[in-house]
């Protein structure tokens, strides 16, 4: 190891690390059967140091998973000290509080060994195909019936694979040969870091890898406390209500910046719930985390170095520390929230850097049936929201917002399940009035085709409480979750029949700044385009737009 | 033969500075070359122009041309400077927004500031047709032809004549697609339309209707640039061909061409990569990666058994520069190439946690990296090459223009030495170390992601700024060869001179392996082969190779493995489900388990050879001594300047041997060999570096 790292070798040894963390999440893509993981892109690779601290990690990522996979690393290293490993090693587990707060995530490490010495791990995290138990959405009471919950535990020892793993898993999952298929994915790409890291460290000259992550995780904790001292110190409170289950909920964060650190403290949010909205510690770490890092050091490489100025509590037994055996399969409903409170403290001291609030959480509905030749068929469909009005620039439309799945082509989910999906398109008037506009929510419409009913479960929010505005800026549209024109439950499971239609709007975002302010050239785009109705240009921009020409007449 | 038999072809590439010529002069094999300023407002002047010259110095007459092939960058640039024409979108009720709201995920994870492409149809020409056509081809809801005829009468309204169409399945069923462009005939022929189904017939209607609507935008510009040229040649009597380089480095017939543009958007990329590829041939390397460095990208691809790899989806017009995912899709086949910002002129600096970067930003021509002199004082990677010895400050360009040394050492100072408090010269060797990471580790990933390991190529190093980065790059891959070609500067225009025509043609075709009548892939194939054909008659050309291949996946996946299909025969099926697993375990390293196999996609190429051209003469021994002179360079390895002999390449002979470290020097570039390398000049004057790896 060259005693000094300077500067130009750190960057191409970081950068080095950074494509690694990329290979192997291409390869899970490419491998892939779950459409959650394969299309949507609902995954993470984190190299670690001997420690388990992350290193660095993916580009194509999700933000809860950077957050949860070092934390689950850590207990992965708590059950099995370092001296346990061997090569071929691969421990697992999907257990909600020690992985990524809900059961369908499989979250695996491999150790990478250095001739026979062990240097680091890569740890991976996919949603995988199927993991038994109801269909996802809130109505769990408990985790037991959410699935099959994998302590941690060795799937593979000195590359051999556990048969009595495997057998449970195969017993207890609805599609076994394809989440068989899953496992092998993450495996395999776990393998290519393993082969990486070591081709890496002989091209380098490196023994281990310890003082090179020094030297990364210092640089990028230095950065954060710079720009954390650059903030007025003080406490900012922020709080919102959530439609949650069955009765609003409540979000209380105090924002306290002290010198070189930030703690948030969730104190005085809802308690614990009998419903599946309960957002483990590591999943309200993770969002809270990703919030202040994109807003302080956005193009500062991801790893534990960004996380260390931060401390996070949240009282246990409420909504954002459930304990077990609390049921948490739509922990996103409520967990997607977490960003949206950061940024609304946040908007208390650095008003031009936050978002107004997104049409966020995304719906997520999951279709199970049967087809006409009696085989199972189940499809999870993400229907993005949208991201707010930024300070100088209108929100995006139709777009995963804080997380960052892809949607499965319109395509693709007809030529695999028996679905009509009769439309997809933007939402008029759905994005929040401003000088710059909130992002439009979208309306899908999906139908049924099989004899056989269908069980649809949907983890949706903000049904009754729209994302609000920043800076004068209104809200957008709420979501809409219907059944043949009616409103089904947004985080309940509705049987349907042939024929019958489903259509979901998703919210759209607040806007930003006063509407009244807005340029006029936008506002008749917006108009001509049909994303404002010419009402509304009256009644919230107060100009008369002409809905052909957009030539605009004094009101 | 009589001399008026005897005929030649000229390869003309347009760059973004020159426009380059190049021919082999029918009677004495020389290669004749000519470099031109490209003339932006209209190509066409310079290639005219250049052909005027070329000629008028080789004493040829245009009647002696048969051929002309052509590479462009009108596409490209057409995209990138949103010039295209105003274009309406038709496509299945409740889906005008698929091109708006594209994958629906963020390019970048923590960026607020994100933007995205815009969409090059405004909603409001976006517009809708009810009907409906399942995956299986299948009319659920027939399309009404009074509605389309209000549709397209309401576009020329508008006064738009450029429509794309893309319908929900129509690479299963093009019925609904074809039956609009039938109702545009009838109305008489004034819209110039683009239908997904020929132009894209894949499934996924993201990608499908970007590449569509790409052909709609570009295809005036590139109509009204083509019939400049064919009426300019014509002019001037030529009778033979033209020919246009696709993206898939294969040329396309005029006519072609014009019909679906977007297959050029990499026409000049594809036409370097051919060149590499001859080289790859000449010197019998199976495995080359081709590296072409410039002043403000560098660009690399994989040439296997002297082809370029081809790739199915490209983007164009990035918004973030090189980040993946903010450009627009364009699902064609294409000659697969990464670019990224790491040129001669890409700019050095230090990131917030202290670290030493370069590029993507670049200083530019003007001003320029800082040692031109011209008002730049942001250190360049020509900067750093000037400190450390690489270039001469008196002989750039062939000594058309004086580098300042001074000015480079002060930028270099003052930006990055100066705050990280080290030497001029070991920041100098930083941003050298930084910028050939850069390009090593996005070739890396390229190879690596199709399988590929770098270590086993040869890498072949063009553009002006290639051969002196190579080494570099090519350690850093574990390359162990290097092969600087003759006539590096003008290798995409010598790339058309030995270009196949090709025709590339896909069908969806999803079925699971077991569930397969041999006979119905079979007909599949064939109806392809019926389409190429067709095709390449147009070009006269009657002989042709044919090379089929399969897309496939297990059942389940998303993604699918390019598979070459084996010949019919004996338990033919059992023999593609062997090839699809041999090359899942080359890319993957693991098979899933006995799990079932399925077929997307059949693809099928044809191709043909229409020329026999000899880009590469015998080298004659020269007289002049080729050293001339000594310099003082610095290498890292060593970690001091060392002294180096300094050659002039035009007067290297046949088989003579150099060993490092040394300097050779050609007008458009120059060649560094390192300590412990040694290069051999081929008979053809090519130069073949290798070294010896190790402490």
């Amino acid at each position: 190891m060259k005693t000094v790292i300077d500067s130009s070798n750190l960057e191409v040894m970081w950068s080095r690390l950074n494509s690694i963390a990329d290979e192997a999440a291409i390869t899970l893509v490419r491998t892939s059967f779950s459409t959650v993981v394969r299309e949507s892109k609902d995954l993470s690779c984190v190299l670690f140091d001997l420690q388990g601290r992350s290193l660095a990690q993916s580009t194509m990522s999700i933000p809860s998973f950077t957050g949860t996979l070092p934390l689950t690393m850590r207990h992965f290293l708590r059950r099995y000290p370092a001296k346990d490993w061997r090569p071929g090693d691969v421990v697992m587990t999907n257990d909600p509080w020690l992985g990524s707060g809900h059961l369908p995530d499989v979250n695996i490490a491999v150790p990478v060994f250095y001739g026979r010495k062990l240097v680091g791990f890569a740890g991976l995290v996919a949603h995988v195909t199927d993991i038994g138990g109801k269909t996802l959405s809130a109505t769990a009471a408990e985790i037991y019936e959410e699935g099959l919950r994998l302590p941690i535990s060795r799937l593979v020892r000195e590359g051999k694979w556990s048969e009595d793993i495997v057998d449970l898993i195969r017993a207890n999952v609805r599609v076994p040969e394809e989440v068989m298929g899953d496992l092998n994915a993450l495996v395999a790409a776990g393998e290519i870091v393993q082969r990486r890291i070591v081709e890496f460290m002989k091209e380098f000259e490196l023994k281990d890898l310890t003082a090179l992550a020094d030297e990364i995780q210092g640089r990028a904790e230095t950065a954060m406390r710079k720009r954390i001292r650059m903030l007025p110190r003080g406490t900012y409170h922020h709080s919102l209500v959530t439609d949650g289950f069955d009765e609003p909920l409540k979000i209380q964060l105090a924002l306290h910046v002290l010198n070189d650190r930030i703690e948030l403290d969730y104190a005085g949010s809802a308690p614990q719930q009998r419903s599946g909205i309960n957002s483990p510690w590591c999943y309200t770490f993770s969002y809270s985390v990703f919030a202040l890092k994109s807003v302080l050091t956005p193009e500062v490489p991801n790893n534990e170095g960004t996380f260390r100025p931060f401390t996070v509590k949240a009282p246990e037994r409420s909504v954002l520390n459930p304990l077990f055996p609390a049921a948490t399969g739509a922990r996103s409903t409520t967990g997607h929230f977490l960003v949206t409170a950061v940024y609304g403290a946040l908007a208390q001291i650095v008003p031009d850097r936050v978002l107004a609030e997104c049409g966020a959480p995304r719906p997520i509905v999951v279709v199970r049936g049967m087809r006409d030749d009696g085989r199972p068929f189940s499809q999870t469909l993400f229907c993005m929201g949208s991201m707010g009005a930024r300070p100088n620039d209108d929100g995006i439309s139709c777009i995963a917002y804080p997380t960052n799945t892809a949607v499965t082509p319109v395509e693709v989910v007809e030529a695999g399940v028996p679905l009509r999906i009769i439309r997809k398109e933007i939402i008029r008037d759905s994005g929040g009035p401003g000088k710059f506009r909130g992002g439009c929510g979208q309306r899908q419409e999906v139908e049924l085709l099989t004899e056989a009913s269908a069980m649809i479960s949907v983890r949706a929010d903000r049904t009754r409480n729209p994302a609000r505005g920043a800076a004068g800026g209104a809200p957008g549209s709420c979501t809409k979750i219907l059944l043949n024109g009616k409103e089904i439950n947004p985080k309940g499971i509705t049987v349907a029949h042939k024929g019958d239609r489903l259509q979901v709007l998703t919210p759209g975002s607040g806007g930003y700044g006063d509407p009244l302010t807005r340029d006029s050239g936008k506002i008749a785009d917006d108009v001509v385009n049909g994303l404002v109705s010419p009402e509304a240009a009256l009644r919230d921009y107060g100009k008369v737009v002409d809905e052909f020409t957009g030539a605009i007449n004094a009101a | 033969m009589s001399a008026s038999t005897i005929k030649t072809s000229v390869g003309i590439d347009i760059g973004g500075t020159f426009t380059d010529l190049v021919m082999v002069h029918p009677r004495t094999h020389e290669r004749i070359i000519g470099k031109i300023l490209t003339t932006p407002d209209d190509p066409s002047k310079a290639v005219l122009q250049g052909i005027d010259e070329l000629l008028e110095r080789a004493v040829v007459p245009l009647g002696s041309v048969d051929l002309v092939a052509h590479a462009t960058t009108l596409a490209t640039n057409t995209i990138i400077t949103s010039t295209g024409a105003r274009v309406g979108l038709i496509t299945t009720e409740g889906f005008r927004d698929t091109l708006e709201i594209q994958t629906e995920s963020r390019y970048d994870l923590y960026d607020l500031e994100l933007q995205l492409p815009p969409p090059l149809v405004p909603r409001a020409f976006r517009r809708e047709v009810v009907e409906r056509i399942d995956h299986r081809g299948e009319v659920i809801n027939p399309l009404d032809e009074i509605e389309v005829r209000r549709l397209l009468l309401w576009f020329e309204e508008q006064g738009i004549q450029d429509i794309a169409v893309c319908l929900l399945h129509s690479y299963a069923n093009p019925g609904h697609e074809q039956l609009i462009r039938s109702v545009a005939k009838k109305i008489g022929n004034r819209f110039r339309l683009s239908l997904s189904s020929e132009i894209c017939p894949e499934i996924r209607e993201y990608p499908r209707v970007s590449t569509t609507v790409i052909n709609a935008y570009i295809r005036p510009q590139i109509i009204s640039y083509i019939n400049r040229l064919e009426d300019g040649l014509k002019g001037r009597g030529f009778g033979g061909s033209l020919f246009i380089m696709s993206s898939a480095g294969g040329v396309l017939h005029p006519e072609v061409a014009k019909d679906s543009p977007s297959a050029l958007v990499e026409s000049g990329p594809a036409a370097g990569a051919l060149a590499a590829a001859y080289f790859a041939k000449l010197m019998k390397r199976k495995q080359v990666l081709a590296f072409d460095m410039g002043g403000t990208t560098a660009k690399a691809c994989l040439i296997e058994d002297a082809q370029p790899v081809l790739g199915q989806e490209f983007e164009a017009a990035r918004i973030k520069r090189f980040a993946r995912g903010s450009g627009y899709p364009i699902r064609m086949p294409v000659v697969e190439l990464i670019e990224i910002g790491a040129g001669g002129g890409s700019i050095a600096w230090i990131d917030t946690m202290g670290l030493l970067k370069v590029g993507p930003e670049g200083a530019g021509s003007s001003p320029g990296p800082a040692c031109y002199g011209l008002g730049g004082d942001r250190p360049t990677v020509t900067d750093a090459d000037l400190v450390l010895g690489y270039l001469d400050p008196n002989y750039f360009l062939g000594g058309k223009m004086v580098l300042d040394v001074r000015r480079a050492e002060a930028a270099i100072k003052k930006h990055i030495a100066g705050p990280l408090k080290i030497s001029v010269i070991e920041a100098a060797r930083g941003i050298l170390e930084v910028v050939s990471e850069n390009m090593a580790g996005a070739a890396r990933i390229h190879a690596i992601e199709r399988g590929f390991d770098p270590r086993g190529f040869s890498l072949v190093a063009f553009g002006g700024a290639g051969p002196v980065h190579a080494f570099w790059v090519a350690k850093r891959l574990g390359i162990k060869e290097i092969i600087y070609p003759v006539g590096a500067g003008v290798a995409s225009a010598a790339g058309l001179l030995v270009s196949p025509a090709a025709s590339h043609h896909v069908r969806t075709f999803i079925r699971p392996l077991e569930k397969i009548k041999e006979k119905e892939l079979e007909s599949v194939f064939r109806e392809l082969e019926k389409e190429g054909r067709v095709s390449l008659n147009r070009l006269k050309l009657t002989r042709y190779d044919v090379e089929h291949r399969l897309e496939m996946r297990y059942v389940g996946q998303g993604h699918e493995v390019e598979v070459k299909m084996p010949a019919r025969g004996e338990r033919w099926l059992d023999r593609i489900r062997a090839a699809f697993e041999s090359e899942y375990t080359r890319l993957f390293g693991r098979l899933p388990g006995q799990l079932p196999v399925e077929i997307i996609n059949c693809r099928l190429a044809v191709s043909s050879y229409a020329q026999d051209v000899k880009l590469c003469t015998q080298l004659k021994r020269v007289k002049t001594r080729a050293l001339k002179g000594k310099r003082l360079a610095y290498f890292s390895d060593i970690r001091r300047m060392v002294s180096c002999n300094v050659y002039e390449r035009d007067c290297l002979s046949p088989e003579e041997i150099i060993k490092g470290p040394a300097i050779i020097e050609e007008a458009e570039c120059t060649i560094i060999l390192p300590p412990r390398s040694t290069a051999r000049v081929d008979r053809y004057g090519n130069i073949i570096m290798s070294y010896a790896r190790g402490k």
